[in-house]
């Protein structure tokens, strides 16, 4: 697929745009609450439940775009970087509503909103080369914090998720069984835990080189200008 | 000749100027000679290439036969294969360790299944599973020391971290289900225990003669690579189909060994194995193609006929 072709690009801004609306109306839903004094965490999620679970999940084309080539990135970091909200949102937040009320949904909510809005902008400003540098430097810079702050959220999430996992036996698949395998949805969270070990610091240091490369780059073209 | 030795890599630097070397020395010799002066880089550590990601050179290819693609840089790259280990550790822990961690669920321990399991009963078809798994890793560990030939008289050592916990791991958590006391035995009784334990055998068979058939191609002492063809032995035939038909009795093996017992985390290990078995039987099928330009055509890879 030829990423500069008009109709591709005109798609990938629309796309990112779209995305920005979306993370943009989770975005609202934390504010409204925060200035409302209401931090209410059930009515919180009731509000921005619809369009974080479609956008999120909508993420997933992005490994579609990555595949055929239509964004230079690689489909299996994108899709390394999707999964574990994915499984937050669908694996977490939906099945156990007792994690609502954790503060990691408020983590959550604040680090993916402002990290996706800051990305999306970024992505469909760049594609006709409209970016200021401001939006640059926030889209590298942001993610030092915001990324930490993220990755806290879901595992809080996922902690607060482990008590009511094995009271309900929630998903739980036991022996004896004609598969003779057995599932313990508690310790299959917990191994989903221990897996951001080694993960986070390789990407959050991937990023970081990212940040120094990007961030060069814009100040010297400008300055070449 | 005068010879410089450069880091493959991002940042080239100069490892070692060699002075002084006969155009009739082999890579082993300059291998040696490098060792000399950079004492961490023993032989079997170093690839040395032409180009930075080329194809590493034979220790048994002569200097003078590579210098005119050398032009006037006398320049080879060496790649740095990290710490080596030899082959006899890695068999050991490799093979051995599979074998202890299913045996130890074999006997049904108080810390796995709780008190008095070891006397709850045990159908016979988990035994004979208990016979087939050592089978295959006694098989395993005598034909690593007996059977092949290997090319190579070490690994990197990472190698063994990483396949021993693909292999232990999955040892346990095999064994740990086919020795449960709550383990549920095949649903269609002797049938399907005949069948499986009579393919199992087959296939240990057969991966067995395909062994002997690749040690025959390779007189002792040399690591001579040929074309390998059908021998008297039936099992050989599938050679016909397929370049690396040893993996794909292995991956036969598994098949019946999971129908055997008919357990998902035996078939999540024939899953795992015979995907990495078709990834290194693909690139040993483009070898094969590249280096022999009569290798015949029709041959797949692992799959007879697919792939
Ligand atoms: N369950 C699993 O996941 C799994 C995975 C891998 C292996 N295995 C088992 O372990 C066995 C050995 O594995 P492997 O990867 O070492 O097998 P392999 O690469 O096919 O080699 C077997 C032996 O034959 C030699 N050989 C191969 N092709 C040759 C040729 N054209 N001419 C002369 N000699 C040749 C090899 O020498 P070189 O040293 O020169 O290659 C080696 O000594 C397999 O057959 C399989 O049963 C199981």
């Amino acid at each position: 697929m030829n990423r500069n072709h008009p109709i591709a690009k005109f798609y990938l801004i629309l796309y990112n745009l779209f995305q920005f609306a979306g993370w943009g109306m989770v975005l609202y839903g934390l504010f409204t609450a925060a200035k409302s004094g209401d931090l209410n965490h059930k009515k919180l999620y009731e509000n921005i439940r619809l369009p974080l679970l479609f956008f999120q999940t909508l993420q997933l084309i992005e490994v579609v775009h990555a595949a055929i080539k239509l964004v230079p990135s690689s489909p299996f970091l994108t899709f390394l970087q999707i999964i574990s909200r994915i499984v937050v949102c669908w694996a977490i937040l939906e099945p156990v509503p007792e994690t609502r009320s954790s503060v990691g949904l408020l983590l959550i909510l604040g680090a993916w909103g402002l990290a996706e809005t800051t990305r999306y902008l970024y992505y469909a400003l760049n594609i006709i080369n409209l970016v200021p540098y401001i939006l640059t430097w926030c889209r590298y810079s942001f993610f030092l914090v915001l990324y930490p702050a993220g990755v806290s959220g879901e595992l809080l999430l996922m902690y607060a998720a482990l008590g009511p996992i094995k009271q309900r036996e929630l998903l739980f698949f036991k022996l004896p069984n004609p598969l003779n395998i057995s599932f313990y949805t508690d310790y299959a969270v917990m191994a989903f835990m221990a897996s951001y070990i080694p993960f986070f610091p390789k990407l959050y240091f991937y990023m970081v080189s990212q940040r120094g490369k990007s961030l060069a780059k814009t100040t010297s073209t400008k300055k070449t200008k | 000749m005068e010879l410089e030795i450069v880091k493959s890599g991002s940042n080239e630097t100069v490892i070692a100027t060699l002075f002084d070397v006969s155009p009739s020395s082999k890579i082993r010799d300059i291998k040696k000679l490098i060792h000399k002066q950079k004492k961490s880089l023993y032989p079997d550590r170093q690839a040395l290439r032409i180009e930075p990601k080329g194809k590493s050179l034979d220790d048994d290819v002569q200097l003078k036969s590579i210098s005119a693609n050398l032009k006037n840089s006398k320049k080879l790259f060496l790649k740095d294969l990290g710490p080596q280990i030899g082959w006899k550790t890695v068999f050991f822990w490799e093979y051995f360790g599979p074998l202890i961690c299913y045996m130890v669920s074999y006997t049904r321990p108080e810390i796995l299944y709780g008190k008095g399991a070891a006397t709850k009963p045990m159908h016979q078809v988990v035994h004979y599973a208990a016979v087939c798994w050592s089978f295959h890793y006694i098989k395993r560990i005598l034909e690593t020391l007996f059977v092949h030939r290997f090319s190579h008289g070490t690994m990197p050592l990472f190698n063994l971290f990483k396949n021993c916990s693909y292999y232990w791991g999955f040892a346990f958590y095999i064994g740990y289900y086919v020795n449960h006391p709550l383990y549920t035995p095949p649903y269609f009784g002797s049938l399907q225990i005949n069948i499986g334990l009579l393919g199992f055998i087959l296939s240990e068979l057969g991966n067995f003669s395909i062994h002997i058939a690749l040690r025959n191609l390779r007189p002792p002492g040399t690591r001579e690579r040929k074309i390998p063809v059908p021998t008297g032995n039936p099992f050989t035939t599938l050679f016909n189909f397929v370049s690396c038909p040893n993996y794909t009795y292995e991956a036969y093996s598994w098949i019946f060994f999971t129908i055997l017992t008919q357990c998902l985390p035996a078939g999540l290990f024939t899953a795992a194995g015979l995907f990495q078995m078709t990834l290194w039987a693909l690139g040993k099928h483009r070898n094969y193609k590249k280096e022999f330009s009569n290798y015949p055509r029709g041959r797949k890879a692992i799959i007879p006929f697919l792939l």
